[in-house]
């Protein structure tokens, strides 16, 4: 018992220092890719860090309207992130915390994260946040059987239910025997990631107009410390499931933990590059037509769930 | 077996004390049913520890009727939720009944324990007879309860559809048994264990024949019709218990003849899994679109009751196709769910009680802000509310977690059709998370969060209504708090009796039992993560400058409290999206000109299955009869050549057999 | 070739016919038609490359007639007609391309029963043509524009042409040319009809049609 507290808790600390100290990069440089294709100079890369101290540093403004919620919201949404990436192998070997099914309790940590921002948002009374939960609330819902039916191909391949086998070098095999599903669920998965972290095509995250936005009307009335939490657990799940995209797409073979983390980085980065030309290149869609992108996300992921079972 | 029995005797005897007091004598009746519920409780933990049933014989006066209690470990699952809520609700309705008038209390209070005993009789008969007997009685009994304030038009309404469904069932559980029992040669339920000898043809009609009579009282779709009606119709106490543990007996009666039919084929299951994936997200669409709250709530029950028939159909999937651990998790997590449910179901409806009760409203577009008038309401709603949509840390979680492992093992082992259907499944279960947890971020932001919308008074409930919730809301964070010791100390002994032969090295039970040790460590370090940072972030927060101010108002100077957004808006997306299913009625009066006056809009979803099933079924019926009318002739005469033709006609068949 | 690029020659033609139940622009369709096409065409080639001559005219052939010809028929038929050139599906598209997932399951669970496969691809082959085919139908059915029946009309071509690939084999070379005759026939009526019945009426709303009758 002892071993393996003594085995446990330092992995535990070790996967956290490190996707805390990696994290904040990535929308930085998805914001200097931008900025890059738009012709400027855009922020330093860094500059997601600076925004989370400076934050911390600052005090709070609260409205009068709010509660508790408004205040638990932050916190929830922030250990929700901190417990999924737990579940996120990094390197050659299983993630720290690891058993079979806990592909499910992944997808459902960010549903409770979720579920308190919208009532967070809902807690201010006001019609922007209003319309922003709603929003929220109809997109994730339909992402997340896309999520489920990708991940039920993974499981099927791997033969296992966890989050570490499967994103471990069997995939390697996988695509050289079932490339075709694999390429369809990471089809999804990538409409899945941009819908979750709230990117464009579904939404903008860089927009002036309440009206349009989704996330970021939601998070509107938050301050300070608050806002800190979430700017930091918005990076954080950016990383979780960008890292599940970049171990798909390159599984890493072997290494330590220090080794096959510097590889998901270098992947990682590569992934908020695509990010970044992905929005500048493009548009966001119409409210109207998100339900069918994810709609098609959808069928992509239950093709290649058919395409698995078809095989056997 | 003896504290079972004085249990049932304190019941029964609260409610005719209440029936005799008037609101003085309320705390009498709800001792008694905590003292009885307490002694009940004890005899079930001590069934569902050890795997030991207790009996009861005693002789009856009734032809092939004994009365034969037994308490084995599948009724003592059922038994638990029951007896925890309705004490509860007991206790509830102490507060809750107060300001009636001592008429409709006494009634109120007499039927509502003649209801409790009557649930308890029957998850413990084990005589088919008597079985019957007391299922009806649940029903009249309900049927009083949902009929209290029959001044109403909706009320009574209500009443007749609850009462026809309810008969409608009975009428196949009557054949059902009759069949089963003239197959045997005896009506008693232990005596039918050699029934699972007999063909699979047979034991399919039967099948057929327990899914449409239990399926009425549980709500499988579209047998669901009259819950929408009838919760609301009733005080909110026994709403929490009709929806919490009174449709649940249909479940526990369709385990218990499906444990008795032998090994299933594979088609049981997905009948199963398609019912519960129809209801579960027909359930939760039509949840979405209503105002009322204790309506919406009702839809949420045809939801669980769909998830519930999903982890039962996992489960018979599981046991045809031999894959005994989907099968175990399947079960488990169908078991687990009826225990859950019972929790949060009856906590919501509590607090939409309470609601009802400090401001006089129903209707969730009215009200907002209440969370700051009703503290421990409101927050015991929101963990009903998150613990209902299957969020981590809550218990609703843990049980659709088994019920995805069940689906995940049998995609993965099964062959393509059952994969298929298995992710149809889990893809239905992730829809229904995902539209559940929409809806009660409506409801719990809409009714307690923002800044009321109309001007109605409330006030915070007084302490017999929030204690039972503030209790609930404990034992939800309980069975989600500890996933690994609920689900082997409630189901383990259980699963046995359904027909899992297990043993305690099994290999499907290691799984099971090391699989939630670890969800446990893991939920255990969410928990810890979430106090540690409310930690962090209250240090910090309590060294900064903070300032009160109003909510972001995008530059706009008079912004009033109807400008929040509605439920409406909430869920128009879905709306527009599931059009198809829910074909909303809109009336809608726009905004004209550049200083408009006076718009509104209205949007309203009645029942799919109402509407397209049972209506032009039951108009066609009259038509039908109305057409053989002209037997009627409103002579004597005539009625008497009936009678004459008929007896002849009986006496010929006889004399030429 | 390899055996993944057959099945993933296979999973862009489901693809493609997903995506046309998506998009709501004709012209769009007709783009994907044309792709579809094209993937039809290398279909043939592993049987060339094995040294049949038949198979490589069968694989030129469609090209030609799949991949170019209908398609630029077709869009000349859409850009001749002034009309809003949307899709109204009488379904939402959000409902059409789950049913579209209901009739691809369906099919991969029929395309088991269709007999002896021998080829490793067999019944990915036969799965995926029926579900062209019934996908085609749903269509055709589901539009309300004259357009929108002959996209319908061609997707149906489609699985047909890949259905024939999988049971036949060796249905003689000369029957697939003139299929592809006929349907190239097909589409340049179709076209003409689109045109005249534009010019008649001013609109080609099929579902408006009813009026001719009796």
């Amino acid at each position: 018992m002892t071993a393996w507290i003594s085995e446990f808790v330092p992995a535990l600390f070790r996967q956290w220092a490190f996707v805390l100290a990696v994290s904040p990069i990535l929308p930085g440089v998805v914001a200097k890719t931008k900025a890059w294709v738009a012709g400027r100079q855009g922020p330093p890369v860094i500059q997601p860090y600076r925004d989370i101290v400076k934050l911390f540093q600052k005090g709070a403004a609260y409205s009068r309207t709010t509660t508790w919620i408004f205040r638990a919201g932050p916190v929830i949404s922030f250990s929700a992130a901190m417990a999924a990436v737990l579940m996120i192998p990094i390197g050659g070997m299983e993630a720290p915390l690891t058993f079979q099914g806990d592909l499910i309790l992944f997808a459902y940590v960010w549903g409770t994260s979720r579920f308190f921002t919208m009532t967070a948002a809902l807690d201010t009374g006001s019609a922007f946040e209003g319309m922003g939960a709603s929003r929220e609330a109809v997109f994730s819902c339909l992402a997340e059987p896309a999520l489920f039916l990708g991940l039920l191909t993974l499981a099927r391949e791997a033969g296992s239910l966890s989050m570490s086998d499967l994103l471990s070098v069997g995939l390697i095999r996988i695509w050289s025997i079932h490339a075709p599903a694999l390429c369809l669920v990471t089809t999804a998965f990538i409409v899945v990631f941009l819908t979750e972290n709230s990117r464009i095509p579904i939404d903008d995250p860089n927009t002036h107009l309440e009206l349009t936005m989704i996330h970021e009307v939601m998070v509107l009335d938050h301050s300070g410390p608050d806002l800190a939490l979430i700017e930091y657990a918005s990076a954080v799940k950016f990383f979780a499931l960008g890292a599940l995209l970049v171990r798909i797409v390159y599984p890493i073979r072997s290494g330590g933990f220090w080794a096959g983390g510097a590889v998901l980085g270098i992947g990682l980065l590569g992934l908020s590059i695509l990010v970044g030309v992905i929005e500048s290149t493009m548009a966001r869609l119409r409210l109207a037509r998100i339900p069918q992108f994810l709609a098609f996300a959808f069928v992509l992921a239950g093709f290649g769930v058919i395409l698995t079972l078809a095989a056997a | 077996m003896t504290p079972f029995l004085i249990c049932l005797g304190l019941w029964t005897l609260g409610g005719v004390v209440g029936l005799c007091g008037g609101k003085r004598i309320l705390p009498v009746s709800a001792s008694a049913a905590v003292a009885g519920s307490v002694l009940g409780l004890l005899t079930a933990a001590k069934v569902l520890a050890t795997g030991d049933g207790v009996a009861f014989h005693a002789g009856w006066q009734m032809p092939y009727g004994e009365f034969h209690l037994a308490l084995d470990p599948l009724s003592a699952v059922f038994l638990v939720p029951i007896l925890v809520l309705c004490a509860l609700a007991a206790v509830y309705g102490v507060g809750y009944l107060k300001d009636r008038d001592s008429r409709q209390i006494g009634g109120a209070v007499f039927f509502f324990h003649l209801l409790v005993v009557s649930m308890c009789v029957v998850v413990t008969a084990k005589n088919a007879i008597l079985f019957l007997l007391v299922w009806e009685i649940m029903a009249l009994v309900s049927f009083f309860l949902v009929m209290l304030d029959s001044r109403r038009v909706e009320v009574r309404r209500a009443g007749w559809i609850y009462l026809a469904s309810a008969h409608i069932g009975t009428a196949f559980l009557l054949v059902l048994f009759a069949w089963m029992g003239y197959t045997a040669g005896n009506f008693d339920f232990d005596a039918w264990q050699n029934l699972s000898q007999i063909g699979t043809r047979t034991a399919s009609v039967w099948f057929i024949l327990a899914l449409i009579g239990f399926g009425t009282k549980a709500g499988f779709w579209p047998f669901h019709v009259w819950l929408p009606e009838a919760h609301p119709a009733v005080p909110s106490h026994v709403s929490a218990v009709m929806s919490g543990v009174m449709i649940k007996t249909g479940i526990y009666g369709l385990i218990r003849v499906v444990a008795l039919l032998g090994p299933p084929p594979a088609w049981w299951g997905m009948t199963l899994l398609c019912i519960g994936l129809i209801s579960g997200i027909l359930g939760v669409l039509f949840a979405l679109a209503q105002h009322d709250i204790k309506r919406l709530l009702a839809y949420h029950s045809v939801e669980n009751i769909g998830i519930i028939a999903l982890g039962m159909g996992g489960g018979l999937l599981g046991m045809s196709y031999g894959m005994e651990e989907a099968a175990l998790f399947g079960w488990a997590g169908a078991l687990l769910h009826v225990i859950n449910h019972a929790l949060f179901k009856g906590l919501l409806f509590m607090g939409a009680g309470s609601v009802q009760h400090a401001t006089g409203s129903r209707d969730i577009e009215k009200l907002g802000g209440l969370l700051k008038k009703m503290p421990v309401t409101g927050s015991t709603f929101l963990i009903g509310s998150a613990a209902i949509s299957g969020l981590p840390p809550l218990n609703g979680f843990v049980s659709e977690f088994l019920i995805y492992v069940c689906y995940f093992k049998l995609a993965l082992g099964g062959p393509l059709f059952t994969g298929a259907a298995a992710a149809f499944a889990i893809a239905g279960l992730a829809l229904i998370g995902g539209l559940a947890a929409a809806c009660f971020t409506k409801v719990f932001g809409v009714v307690f969060l923002g800044e009321p919308r109309t001007d109605v008074s409330s006030h915070a409930s007084p302490f017999s209504l929030t204690t039972p919730m503030a209790l609930l809301a404990a034992s939800c964070i309980l069975i989600g708090v500890f996933p690994s010791a609920a689900v082997r100390g409630l189901t383990v002994e259980a699963l046995k009796a359904i027909g899992l032969g297990l043993s305690p090295a099994d290999v499907g039970l290691l799984s099971l039992t090391s699989i939630l040790t670890r969800l446990n460590l893991c939920i255990g370090i969410l928990i810890a993560l979430l106090i540690f940072i409310t930690l962090i972030r209250a240090w910090i927060i309590s060294r900064r400058r903070i300032s009160q101010t109003v909510t972001w108002d995008c530059g706009y100077s008079a912004p009033t409290s109807r400008m929040q957004y509605t439920a409406g808006s909430f869920v128009q997306h879905f709306i527009d999206l599931f059009h198809l299913f829910l074909q909303p009625r809109e009336r809608r009066q726009n905004p004209i000109g550049y200083f408009p006056k006076k718009a509104s809009y209205e949007s309203h979803s009645a029942d799919l299955a109402t509407r397209r099933i049972f209506e032009p079924l039951f108009e066609w019926i009259q038509d039908l009869a109305e057409k053989i009318q002209w037997i009627q002739q409103g002579r004597v005469q005539t009625y008497l050549l009936y009678i004459f033709v008929t007896l002849a006609a009986v006496l010929s068949f006889q004399a030429f057999r | 070739m390899m055996s993944g690029e057959y099945s993933a020659i296979l999973v862009l033609v489901v693809i493609t016919n997903f995506y046309i139940l998506n998009t709501s622009r004709y012209i769009i369709s007709a783009r994907a038609i044309a792709l579809q096409g094209c993937l039809l065409s290398l279909l043939p080639l592993p049987d060339a490359f094995a040294g049949s001559p038949q198979a490589m005219f069968l694989s030129a052939g469609t090209l030609m007639v799949k991949g170019i010809l209908m398609p630029v028929i077709l869009i000349r038929a859409i850009r001749s007609t002034d009309e809003f050139r949307v899709a109204q599906p009488f379904l939402g598209h959000v409902a059409s391309v789950l049913l579209g997932f209901v009739i691809l399951v369906a099919a991969f669970w029929a395309g088991a029963a269709i007999p002896l496969p021998t080829r490793p691809h067999d019944v990915l082959m036969g799965a995926v043509g029926l579900a062209t085919i019934l996908t085609g139908m749903m269509i055709m059915v589901n539009r309300r524009k004259a357009v929108g029946q002959v996209i319908g009309f061609l997707i149906l071509e489609n699985g047909i042409l890949i259905l024939s690939l999988r049971i036949s084999r060796g249905l003689p070379f000369v029957i697939e040319m003139a299929i592809l005759f006929d349907v190239l026939l097909a589409a340049m009526i179709f076209g003409g009809f689109i045109q005249s019945v534009h010019e008649t009426f001013s609109h080609t709303d099929v579902s408006r049609m009813r009026k001719l009758k009796g």
